[in-house]
């Protein structure tokens, strides 16, 4: 077990240095018109040389890349170009506000692509089976986008409700700041939860097919006991880890939503620096997505350690 | 494939719903081939006098904002979806495929160095990947395929890279290695016809997947840019805009798009449980 996580923090190294070569990459991919453009239209800088050196692009490449590679070792960011406040700053109002969100709406996936996924193996090609499995067809082919417009609109319209666009604290009114997020995260979590839902219905068929489950039956327990004590747990393990590809997701699914509901998040930040050119807290936005990513895949992979026991004496 | 005319008769008989999904797919296609043929107005033909029509027998959907046809759109926006999530996916699965094909048969250093690779590329979440590609290469069609193609890339190669890895180990390979054929030439005559199956499942799944991610760029400000219609860009600008003035505006568009993604996944389904030799056995 021990040595499993040497190995798997070992090999974190090279991707983080790859992660952290790739943004770097994308502040030199910038042309340079868009450069021209920011320091003439967006008056970052007094002149092109200026506005240069405002992005780091004045060093040499290896100097410019160690540079700031240093400054993220101490925990330097840097700083927007449009607010002139440091990105850590900045990211330490937004990071929660998207992490309760993907967080949420990866809970509510598992709860909602679990159950049904249960649901519809125990009679398989049965009429609850084919509707469950239609239902999250249909949530996977629905723009989320859309779904969240029509969240908005169709109750201001008929019940004279609309969310807040206000961040609620969470202090102050932690129900109505918990409401905030259940919609955006739901409509998420309908859209995350089709591929958990698949990925359960289809390890409890594989998990029914096997000896023991068959001996469970044979020994006449109840059809809950087989299913929800003996067949679950294995099912369980596989299904968590599509769960590390989740957040991928829903990190990206949060900026659609951060940005339709109006949540101060990570997401509409970004979509905030695009639109503003801001490549400095753009660069660094990024890095942090990659890594909450990268920190989310090492959780699971311990999580499915901790469950599955077989993997700590033969997966070493 | 010698079996593709059998693929097509089980998919009918043992998976209806996954025809169904290969009937809309191809009617999806046929209607952006023929689009020129098949609407009645131009796609971008104005005429402020007849904005926002309801649905009625000249204007099947309705007209929008500028008066234009909404029907004659929506089957213009197949052309422009169809061509943007054909296009991605062939740039997505091409690269992809050929990371997976060659990460999976050399294996060893190859592997581990590609893998990572793939593993630094997948930490960044698609879309905002994509975002990121828009915002260098600016708006455009092209520059939304290459970003939402070049974006998933990596993620499509994992799945290809399992399937080298169990067609490396068969005899056949270490025959033809045997008796002196170069590396290549297994992997272009070998091995290449032997992950055919899960990119095809692969593919068809992800073409459903871009239409949604295009719609999403869209939403965000970086799709297709007008006049050219998208389904993404008529249900995200005006579509939520006259949601409730003129619902026809993002109705009609939102089907088209959601009929697209279902069957695309729908037939992805299908032809993993068929073509997925383990499911085959059961």
């Amino acid at each position: 077990m021990r040595r499993y996580l040497a190995q798997r923090l070992l090999l974190m190294i090279p991707t983080l240095l790859l992660v952290s070569l790739m943004v770097f990459a994308i502040m030199r991919l910038i042309p340079g018109d868009v450069v021209s453009l920011m320091f003439q239209d967006l008056g970052y800088a007094q002149s092109l040389a200026e506005m240069r050196a405002r992005l780091g692009l004045d060093l040499p490449v290896h100097e410019q890349y160690l540079r700031w590679l240093g400054g993220l070792l101490r925990g330097n960011f840097g700083e927007s170009l449009w607010t002139q406040r440091t990105v850590v700053s900045q990211l330490a109002e937004r990071l929660p506000v998207t992490l309760e969100l993907t967080l949420l709406s990866i809970a509510l996936a598992v709860l909602y692509g679990g159950i049904t996924g249960i649901a519809a193996a125990v009679r398989p090609d049965g009429w609850l089976d084919v509707t469950l499995r239609s239902i999250a067809i249909a949530f996977l082919s629905l723009p989320t986008f859309w779904l969240g417009t029509l969240a908005i609109v169709l109750p201001s319209l008929y019940l004279g409700w609309s969310p807040n666009i206000q961040l609620v604290d969470a202090r102050a009114d932690p129900l109505g700041h918990l409401g905030q997020f259940l919609l955006p995260a739901a409509i998420l979590g309908t859209h995350l939860g089709a591929p958990v839902m698949r990925m359960s219905r289809a390890m409890m068929l594989e998990v029914f097919r096997q000896d023991y489950i068959r001996t469970a039956w044979a020994k006449g327990l109840a059809e809950r006991r087989v299913i929800l004590k003996h067949a679950l747990r294995n099912a369980v393990i596989p299904t968590v880890t599509i769960l590390g590809v989740q957040m991928a997701q829903a990190l990206g699914g949060s900026v659609v939503m951060e940005v339709l509901f109006q949540l101060p998040g990570m997401g509409s930040l970004l979509i905030e620096a695009v639109a503003h050119r801001d490549f400095p807290m753009f660069q660094s936005l990024v890095l942090c997505l990659a890594l909450l990513v990268m920190a989310v895949n090492l959780a699971v992979d311990l999580a499915y350690l901790a469950i599955d026991p077989r993997l700590r004496t033969h997966g070493r | 494939m010698t079996g593709a005319r059998r693929v097509i008769a089980t998919l009918i008989r043992r998976k209806p719903l996954g025809a169904v999904g290969a009937v809309i797919a191809l009617g999806m296609v046929l209607v952006a081939i023929f689009a020129d043929v098949l609407a009645p107005y131009e796609f971008n033909d104005t005429a402020l006098l007849r904005a926002l029509q309801r649905p009625g027998a000249t204007h099947w959907f309705g007209t929008d904002e500028l008066g234009r046809d909404v029907y004659s759109r929506v089957i213009h926006g197949a052309r422009v979806s169809m061509l943007v999530g054909l296009a991605a996916t062939a740039i997505s699965i091409g690269l992809g495929g050929l990371i997976g094909i060659v990460s999976g048969y050399f294996g060893r250093r190859v592997d581990l160095v590609l893998q990572r690779l793939v593993d630094a590329w997948m930490a960044f979440p698609g879309l905002v990947m994509a975002i990121v590609i828009l915002a260098l290469l600016g708006p455009g069609l092209w520059s939304v395929i290459l970003a939402l193609g070049v974006s998933q890339a990596f993620s499509q190669s994992r799945t290809i890279r399992s399937a080298t890895l169990v067609v490396r180990e068969q005899p056949y390979i270490e025959a033809s290695l045997a008796v002196g054929a170069s590396h290549w030439r297994v992997l272009g005559r070998h091995v290449l016809p032997n992950v055919v199956a899960p990119i095809i499942i692969v593919a068809s799944t992800f073409l459903g997947f871009v239409i949604l991610v295009e719609a999403a760029v869209s939403f965000l400000g970086y799709g297709v840019p007008p006049p050219r219609p998208s389904w993404g860009g008529m249900l995200s600008a005006t579509g939520r805009v006259y949601m409730i003035r003129a619902p026809w505006l993002s109705i009609f568009p939102g089907l088209a798009l959601s009929l697209a993604v279902f069957g695309f996944n729908v037939l992805g389904d299908a032809l993993r449980d068929l073509l997925d030799p383990r499911l085959r056995a059961s």
